[in-house]
C-alpha cells in the first residue's frame, strides 16, 4: 500500500516535513489534470506544493544489546528528492545489498537490486550481480499504476496493479503472477477522505479478510483491526500519540494481550530519530536510528473546492 | 480561484501529514500487504511460485512476515529429503537461503529452532553458512555450545581435503556467529581457528583474530589455560598475544605475562626453532610486564631473578633479552627489586677489574633500572661504579644520573 499512496515519498525513505510548506493553485492548462466542474459537484483543483523536507540519509539497525548490526545509506540527486541508490552494509562495512533507482519524467522507472559482496563473500564467489528488479508505470497524474518484479533472468515474477479515485486515493491493488493470472484483489474504502476499510478478495471474489481503520478527531490513525472473512478479530494495531506525535505502536493478539510494541523518539516535527522494537515481554528485539538530510520537494496535489 | 494565491499551510496540518506519512511508511508494512503475501505463499505449490512470492515477502522487510518465513522454512526442511530433482533442489536451496537471510535481517529471535534445524540439515555450504550467520544475528545463545563444537571439529580438519572450501565457508560463518553471540564457550575454538589450517583467501583466521578481541570482556582464564596446558609453543605465544589484544584488565594481563615468562623458562628447547620460539615468548612476556607495570607485586620478580642467575652462570640469554629484562625490572619498586639489581651490578663491578663486561648495553640498562626503581639500597653499588677507575666515563656518568634519581 505504501508504495502506491505515496510512491515518491516512501520509495525515497521516510520524509519529514519540518517546516511550513507553500502551496499555490496551478492553472488547468499548466497542470493538465484539473477536473471538470459539473452541476452540484465540487470542483477538483490541482495545487503545486513546495515543501522543505528531510530525507533519511542513514538508517542504522542495532542488536538488542546496542551493538550496530547494519546500516543503510541513501544517496539522492544533488537537488530535489530523487533517490539514486540505497546501500546496505553490515557493521564491518561489508556491502550486503545495493539498490539502484532509475527515472523517466521524474518517476521511478526501475529499481534494481544487486547482491552485495556479502558476509560470506570471502569464502565464496559473491559477485555483486543483479538479483532482481522492478519496473514501474504511472498514470497522467503521476500515480503508480503498475509494478512488475523480474528475476535476474528477466522473467516476470509478479505484477501489481493499482487504481485510484479522482482525488488520487488508492482504491484498488491487484496481484498477478508471472504468467498474468490474478492472484489477489484488495479494495480501499474511504470516508471523509480517510481510508477506513481495506478488503482482501480471492481471485473468484470471495472476501478473505479485511481491516478496519479508526482515527481520532485530528484524523490520526489510532487503531487498525484485522478481521477474518468471518468477522473474527485476528490482530489489532494501536497507535499512541504524545503531543501530537506518534509515540508508540502496539500490536495486540486476538485475546488482547500485547504481542509487541514499537516505541518512537521523534524530533520536533514528529518524525523518528529512534525506534525501539520490543516483544510482549518488553525484551528489546531491535533498535533503529535515523539521520536526515534537508531538501526541497515540489508536488502537485488535487483538492476539492 | 483562477488567480494565483499563496497560502501558508498551518504547521498543524503539516505535522499531521508527517504523522500519517510515518504511520503508513514505517509501521507500514501495511497489514493487508502482509496478509496478501502470506496467503499467496501458502497457496504456492511449485518452487518457482514460492520464489516469486518470497521475493515480494522479503521486499516488505516486515516483522509481520516472520511467522510465514518460519513456516516456510520449516516446510522446506521437512520436504528436504523428498526433493530429488537437481533443478528443484537448487531452487529449494535458493529459497531457503533467501528465508534464513531475511530472518537474520529481521533479528527474528523466535526462529531459533527452525534455523538451527536448517544448519543441521543443510548440505549446501552457502545455505548452511547463511543459517549459521543468522543464528548469530538472532542471538541464539542456546546453540552457542553446539556451534563451538562444530568449529572445534572443523579446526581439526578431519574432513577430506576436497571439502576444504565448504569447510572454510562453514568455519567463517561459525566464527562470525560465535563472535556475535559473545559466548565464552566459543572463545577457545575461535582462538584455534585464528591459528588453524584455513587458507588466507577464506578470511577465517583474520576474522577469528578480530573476533577474539570482541567476543568476551576478559578471556584471561581461557587464555591462561591454553598458555599453561597446550604443549605447542606457538599456541602459548598466540595466547599471550591474544591476552594483550583483549579488553582484560591490566593487572590480569600482567599476570598472564608473568605466567608466560614462567613457561618460557620452564622448557629446554630441542632445536633452534624451539629456542627461537621460547625466546620470543619470553621477550613478549617481559614487554607486556613493562607495559602493564605492577610495581608492588614482588611475586612477579621470581622468574626475573632466576634469569639473572642463569645469565651469570651460563650466559643462557642473549643481550636483547637481558636489556628487556632490565627495562622491565625498572618498572618495579621496593627494596627487593633494588636488591636483586644491586647484586647483579656488584657482579659486574667485581669482574670489571679483570676486564671489560660482556655487554656495555646490559650494564647501562642495569644502572638505569636501578635509578628507575629508586630505592636507597641501590646507592652502594652505583657509588662503586662512580668511584671506579676501571669503568669508562660514560658508564660512570650513567651511574651518577641514577644516583641523582634515587636521592631524596
Amino acid at each position: 500500500m505504501h508504495k502506491i499512496t505515496f510512491p515518491l515519498i516512501l520509495l525515497a525513505g521516510f520524509i519529514m516535513i519540518f517546516s511550513g510548506c507553500v502551496s499555490e493553485d496551478v492553472p488547468p492548462a499548466a497542470a493538465g489534470k484539473t477536473g471538470e466542474s459539473e452541476a452540484g459537484e465540487p470542483e477538483i483543483r490541482t495545487k503545486r506544493v513546495v515543501e522543505e523536507v528531510q530525507l533519511v540519509s542513514r538508517e542504522l539497525s542495532y542488536y538488542p544489546d546496542g551493538v550496530l548490526a547494519s546500516y543503510r545509506v541513501y544517496t539522492y540527486a544533488d537537488e530535489g528528492i530523487q533517490k539514486l541508490e540505497e546501500a546496505l552494509y553490515n557493521s564491518d562495512d561489508e556491502l550486503l545489498e545495493r539498490l539502484v533507482y532509475k527515472y523517466e519524467d521524474g518517476n521511478y522507472r526501475s529499481k534494481q537490486t544487486y547482491e552485495g559482496l556479502g558476509e560470506l563473500l570471502q569464502t565464496y564467489d559473491g559477485n555483486g550481480e543483479l538479483q532482481n528488479y522492478y519496473t514501474f508505470k504511472y498514470n497522467d497524474a503521476g500515480l503508480l499504476t503498475e509494478d512488475v518484479l523480474y528475476n535476474l533472468y528477466d522473467e516476470p515474477q509478479t505484477r501489481q496493479e493499482y487504481g485510484y479515485d479522482a482525488l488520487g486515493n488508492k482504491t484498488e491493488w491487484k496481484v498477478f503472477n508471472g504468467d498474468g493470472a490474478l492472484l489477489s484483489t484488495t479494495e480501499y474504502l474511504y470516508e471523509d477522505g480517510l481510508n477506513t476499510r481495506i478488503e482482501n478478495y480471492s481471485p473468484d471474489g470471495t472476501l478473505l479478510d479485511y481491516f478496519q481503520l479508526e482515527y481520532d478527531s485530528s484524523s490520526r490513525l489510532i487503531r487498525r483491526t484485522w478481521y477474518s472473512g468471518e468477522d473474527e478479530v485476528m490482530q489489532v494495531h494501536r497507535y499512541v500519540y504524545e503531543n501530537g506525535v506518534l509515540a508508540e505502536e502496539r500490536v495486540l493478539r486476538t485475546n488482547g494481550s500485547l504481542k509487541r510494541r514499537i516505541v518512537y523518539t521523534s524530533n520536533r516535527a514528529g518524525y523518528p530519530v529512534e525506534a525501539v522494537y520490543l516483544d510482549g515481554g518488553d525484551n528489546i528485539q531491535e533498535q533503529m536510528a535515523y539521520e536526515y538530510v534537508t531538501r526541497t520537494r515540489i508536488t502537485y496535489q488535487k483538492v476539492k473546492e | 480561484m483562477t488567480e494565483k494565491t499563496r497560502t501558508r499551510m498551518t504547521l498543524g496540518k503539516t505535522g499531521l501529514a508527517a504523522v500519517l506519512l510515518f504511520v503508513c511508511a514505517s509501521t507500514g508494512t501495511a497489514n493487508e500487504v502482509s496478509a496478501v503475501w502470506t496467503r499467496l505463499y501458502a497457496r504456492a505449490v511449485t518452487f518457482p511460485q514460492k520464489q516469486q512470492i518470497m521475493m515480494n515477502i522479503v521486499e516488505q522487510h516486515s516483522r509481520d512476515m516472520v511467522p510465514v518465513l518460519i513456516d516456510a522454512l520449516d516446510q522446506e526442511i521437512r520436504n528436504f529429503r523428498n526433493t530429488t530433482s537437481l533443478t528443484e533442489k537448487t531452487m529449494q536451496i535458493d529459497l531457503m537461503t533467501t528465508i534464513v537471510k531475511e530472518l537474520g535481517r529481521l533479528k527474528a529471535t523466535e526462529s531459533q529452532v527452525v534455523v538451527m534445524e536448517t544448519v543441521k540439515n543443510a548440505e549446501d555450504p552457502i545455505l548452511k553458512g547463511e543459517a549459521i550467520l543468522t543464528l548469530g544475528k538472532i542471538g541464539a545463545r542456546q546453540y552457542a555450545g553446539e556451534l563451538a563444537l562444530m568449529l572445534r571439529n572443523l579446526n581439526f580438519n578431519m574432513e577430506y581435503t576436497e571439502n576444504q572450501r565448504e569447510n572454510e565457508i562453514e568455519a567463517y560463518a561459525l566464527v562470525r556467529a560465535l563472535e556475535r553471540l559473545r559466548s565464552e564457550d566459543g572463545f577457545e575454538p575461535v582462538f584455534f581457528a585464528s591459528l588453524g589450517w584455513y587458507s588466507s583467501q577464506s578470511g577465517v583466521k583474520e576474522r577469528a583474530g578480530k573476533a577474539m578481541v570482541m567476543m568476551v570482556d576478559d578471556p584471561t582464564d581461557q587464555l591462561l589455560d591454553i598458555l599453561l596446558n597446550n604443549p605447542d609453543y606457538t599456541y602459548k605465544l598466540a595466547a599471550l598475544e591474544a591476552e594483550e589484544r583483549s579488553a582484560a584488565p591490566e593487572d590480569r594481563k600482567a599476570d598472564v605475562a608473568a605466567a608466560a615468562l614462567d613457561e618460557g623458562l620452564k622448557y629446554s628447547p630441542k632445536n633452534l626453532t624451539e629456542r627461537s620460539q621460547l625466546k620470543t615468548l619470553r621477550l613478549y612476556a617481559m614487554a607486556m610486564m613493562k607495559k602493564y607495570p605492577q610495581p608492588d607485586d614482588p611475586q612477579l620478580l621470581t622468574n626475573m631473578e632466576r634469569m639473572i642467575a642463569l645469565y651469570r652462570a651460563d650466559r643462557v640469554f642473549q643481550e636483547d633479552e637481558m636489556i628487556t629484562l632490565m627495562e622491565t625490572m625498572g618498572t618495579f619498586s621496593g627494596e627487593e627489586t633494588a636488591g636483586i639489581l644491586s647484586n647483579f651490578l656488584a657482579y659486574y663491578n667485581m669482574r670489571r677489574d679483570a676486564g671489560p663486561p660482556d655487554s656495555y648495553r646490559i650494564v647501562r640498562s642495569l644502572i638505569q633500572a636501578l635509578g628507575s626503581v629508586g630505592h636507597i639500597s641501590g646507592l652502594e653499588e652505583l657509588t662503586m661504579v662512580t668511584i671506579s677507575d676501571a669503568w669508562e666515563a660514560s658508564v660512570r656518568r650513567e651511574a651518577f644520573a641514577a644516583i641523582e634519581k634515587i636521592k631524596p
